[in-house]
């Protein structure tokens, strides 16, 4: 045991990437599955409750979310083309989209709070079940997918520091790429959030 | 490849996506005890058969993350011992990921008495039968293994022999379950009790004793006592059967399960299953004890003339096994 | 055995994914104003379902990877989608 090749398995990295995305699906698949029994049980209810949520600061940050996606797939191109430069833009340019995405939620959680209307409360305790089971999912889900879109943005972070290092280059870039793939996840639940708890008819 | 990897295979398929439900099923327990968010709370609004369909969506592949390796343990086991090649390979490999798949859909059948609708009821009886299907199977592929193999009844062999048989039991007792007229009578009774016991005792737990006899050698370098590890296998077998049939019989006759006290019609049973507890325990004694005393003869590398990989490497086998990469055979029971 | 081949993709096609993701966004917002009530759900979902599909296929690259990942992928969601179902057989006919 004198010499320890580094072994190095790209494919392999991505692979495991792709199956942690698959445990994610489920893991958010089981809320889903609450909210879609909840939704049948208590339709009228879910709609008026929907009608809280503020339609227009969902639909900003969806599309913030999706420029963020499309930044960070290009950000891949760019590490290939050996363009550091563009690389650090777009990849910047996605931590920016991130936090934009979480100052939205900072105002639309905060108003919620500010008017009491969070679990918990005794206004939330007074109001119809349908209700309560909403805004309970509301929270649950938005929150659940804030906590992964924080850990997203870290692991970009963290690629954004090494493409600066080079550590990151046109021959070795798997670690940003799982991290675009882990973006696309937070992204992707958001493109399923979004309707079903905003668009709620 | 050789089964037990596959068998390991299927299983990592299951826990990938059957764990994240448990895990969010219990995240959302603590956001009902902490946050008043009543998901399963009728008097929140929600539906605690809810909470049940979230646990045994999980908790069902969860038992088959249980038996699949131990199937693995004992497809290797069983060549070995009758010195010929398993019988049906793509069979067992193909049912092995059937019972994965189609184990996701089965989960119901835990609740067929919880009030879910008709519809759901028999849906899922018709799954679990299906379900049946990939492990009798593999049944009958072991047994057709052993038909005119050269069998060598060592400790591990009793052990292999021991599962299918025990293992056989609690399964076709699951279609007793799956039945839902029948699952009426047994539900939370002893029968269920008894049942899972059958195979996760004597399938599971048989399957991995079986498995150390086979590859302590390889492991510790050393030989055990064939004879003290076969009498304990007899205190071991004895014993579980006295322990759980029994309870197959009062839980038919009513008896319900997570009662520590019985009506006087059942203690002679009651009575039985406990002597049977203590000879198990005995024979898990000497099983341990057998296995603790290091004064065997030093193993050699194929103690017991297996085909698979390990048995090329010394017992117990250097650091980094192989200094080249092995040749691989096309077959890995190749025994004729 | 899986060979992966170096495939840059270039940035104009990423721009085309995004407007066509934001074109069915703002048909997700507009939808619920044709008041078809059952269907808007329904609808929701498929649209939601079809920026999804682009989103895997383009910018997670699974167009361009190897034909195992993508039937690993439709086989995940098969699964996921048939214990929704079978969850629904339930609470439909309750």
């Amino acid at each position: 045991m004198d010499h320890l090749e580094l072994q190095r398995d790209d494919i392999g990295a991505k692979l495991g990437m792709w199956i942690f995305i698959f445990t994610e699906i489920l893991l958010f698949g089981g809320l889903f599955l609450v909210y879609a029994v909840m939704r049948h049980r208590y339709m009228a209810d879910f709609h008026l409750a929907s009608l809280q949520l503020n339609t227009f600061i969902g639909a900003l940050n969806t599309i913030v979310l999706l420029i963020s996606s499309m930044t960070v797939a290009m950000s891949i191109s760019a590490v290939q083309k050996k363009d550091k430069r563009m690389a650090t833009i777009l990849l910047s340019i996605t931590l920016l989209c991130a936090v934009i995405f979480l100052v939205d939620k900072y105002f639309e959680w905060g108003h919620k709070i500010s008017i009491s209307l969070y679990p918990g409360t005794d206004l939330m305790q007074s109001l119809k079940h349908g209700y309560i089971l909403f805004f309970s999912l509301y929270f649950f889900m938005t929150g659940l997918h804030m906590l992964h879109l924080i850990i997203g943005a870290v692991i970009l972070i963290v690629a954004l520091v090494k493409i600066r290092m080079g550590l990151i280059n046109d021959e070795h870039y798997v670690l940003l790429e799982n991290g675009g793939l882990y973006w696309h996840l937070v992204d992707l639940i958001w493109i399923f959030l979004f309707p079903l708890l905003y668009l709620v008819t | 490849m050789p089964l037990l990897p596959w068998a390991v295979y299927a299983t990592a398929w299951i826990q990938v996506l059957a764990t994240p439900v448990i895990g969010i099923t219990l995240l959302m327990i603590i956001a009902e005890r902490v946050f008043h968010i009543g998901f399963f709370d009728p008097a929140l609004g929600g539906d605690p058969v809810l909470y049940q369909h979230l646990f045994w969506i999980y908790s069902h592949p969860a038992v088959y993350i249980m038996i699949l390796p131990a199937m693995g343990v004992i497809t290797e086991i069983i060549p070995t011992f009758c010195q010929k090649r398993i019988f049906g390979y793509k069979a067992i490999a193909i049912s092995s990921l059937a019972i994965a798949g189609v184990g996701y859909f089965v989960w119901g059948h835990h609740m067929f008495t919880s009030g879910m609708s008709k519809e759901a009821i028999w849906t899922f009886s018709l799954l679990t039968f299906l379900v049946a299907v990939p492990s009798a199977i593999k049944v009958f592929n072991w047994v057709a293994t052993m038909y005119k193999g050269s069998i060598d009844l060592k400790p591990p062999l009793l052990y292999a022999i021991a599962f299918i048989f025990l293992f056989s039991i609690g399964g076709l007792t699951g279609l007793v379950q799956g039945a839902l007229a029948t699952d009426i009578q047994v539900h939370d009774t002893s029968f269920i009790v008894a049942h899972f016991h059958y195979i996760i005792f004597g399938g599971v737990g048989f399957a991995f004793l079986g498995g150390i006899h086979y590859w302590y050698p390889k492991m510790f370098g050393r030989m055990y006592n064939f004879r003290v590890a076969n009498i304990a296998w007899c205190f071991l077998f004895i014993g579980f059967n006295l322990l759980y049939f029994p309870q197959f019989i009062i839980g038919v006759e009513g008896m319900p399960r997570r009662y520590f006290d019985y009506l006087p019609q059942f203690t002679t049973a009651q009575q039985v299953s406990t002597i049977g507890g203590y000879i198990l325990g005995i024979g898990f004694i000497i099983l341990i004890v057998n296995l603790f005393r290091k004064n065997g003869a030093k193993a050699t590398a194929n103690p017991w003339g297996g085909k698979t990989l390990e048995w090329r490497l010394a017992s117990p086998p250097p650091l980094e096994n192989f200094a080249t990469p092995p040749s691989v055979p096309d077959n890995p029971y190749d025994y004729e | 055995m899986i060979s992966e081949e170096k495939h840059i993709t270039e940035y104009s096609l990423y721009g085309k994914v995004l407007i066509g993701l934001l074109v069915l966004t703002a048909l997700t917002i507009l939808f619920p104003w044709l008041n078809l009530t059952g269907f808007t759900a329904l609808i929701a979902l498929i649209l939601a379902s079809t920026k999804a599909g682009i989103v895997m296929t383009y910018f997670m690259h699974l167009k361009m990877e190897y034909i195992l990942l993508k039937i690993l992928v439709i086989m995940v969601l098969l699964i996921y989608i048939s214990v929704i179902l079978l969850t629904f057989s339930d609470y439909i006919f309750r």
